[in-house]
């Protein structure tokens, strides 16, 4: 079988950046700290790419941007994403949530 | 009408008239002095108000550079003291989704591990 390694890594880098906008609420998270925590897993994570997953993660509800005028983003996670991170509903594609595997 | 007077007299007259110049004169000074020695006293009092008063602001002054100094200090050993007892939140988020994230990819290996029989 065949691995995507591009999905298997764009899928990552939206459950992590869930887990990161996770830890850190209930306050926003700004970008840089998002861009540095996704540097610290992936080196070589561009910004474009974290842009485009929250980007995505915003489309499906599971995160609230604010983008300001000077550039900068800040992300905060809605009830749908805190929901997710914390295993009360299930997962759809496109996110690589991992099986709850402390639990069992 | 013609008046004629004899030597003495005339000097009675004149020394009489000195002296009530004298007396007016005497009497006048005294007022001034008097009014002079209130105005002084007034003046003095004043003097001694604006001083207390002086004294009593660079008092506060005083007391108000110590505490400032007394803040500054304490802030210091705040700022000292602070990473000893917080972590910045940037830090914890990074080091809390690091650990999350290795975790989740440990999981895996075990998951995958398992699957392929070799555990």
């Amino acid at each position: 079988m065949n691995i995507d390694a591009a999905r298997v890594r764009r899928e990552s880098l939206r459950w992590y950046l869930i887990l990161a906008l996770y830890n850190a609420r209930p306050e926003e998270l700004c970008e840089e700290i998002i861009q540095g925590t996704m540097r610290a897993i992936y080196p070589d994570v561009s910004a474009m790419e974290v842009r485009q997953q929250l980007d995505y993660l915003a489309d499906r509800e599971l995160v609230k941007l604010r983008k300001e005028p000077s550039g900068r983003w800040w992300g905060d996670l809605t009830r749908i994403g805190t929901d997710l991170a914390e295993y009360t509903i299930d997962c759809e594609p496109g996110i690589a949530r991992p099986t709850k595997y402390w639990a069992s | 009408m013609r008046v004629e007077m004899e030597l003495w007299h005339l000097i009675t007259l004149l020394l009489a008239f000195f002296s009530c110049v004298g007396v007016f004169g005497r009497l006048l000074l005294g007022q001034f002095e008097k009014r002079q020695q209130e105005r002084f006293a007034a003046q003095e009092v004043a003097r001694k108000e604006a001083q207390a008063h002086w004294d009593e602001r660079f008092a506060s002054l005083d007391n108000s550079a110590k505490e400032w100094a007394r803040v500054e200090r304490d802030f210091l050993e705040f700022k000292a003291v602070l990473p000893m007892t917080y972590v910045i939140r940037d830090d914890y988020v990074r080091n809390q989704t690091v650990i999350e994230a290795k975790l989740d990819a440990l999981a895996l290996r075990l998951e995958n591990a398992q699957l392929k029989g070799k555990l």
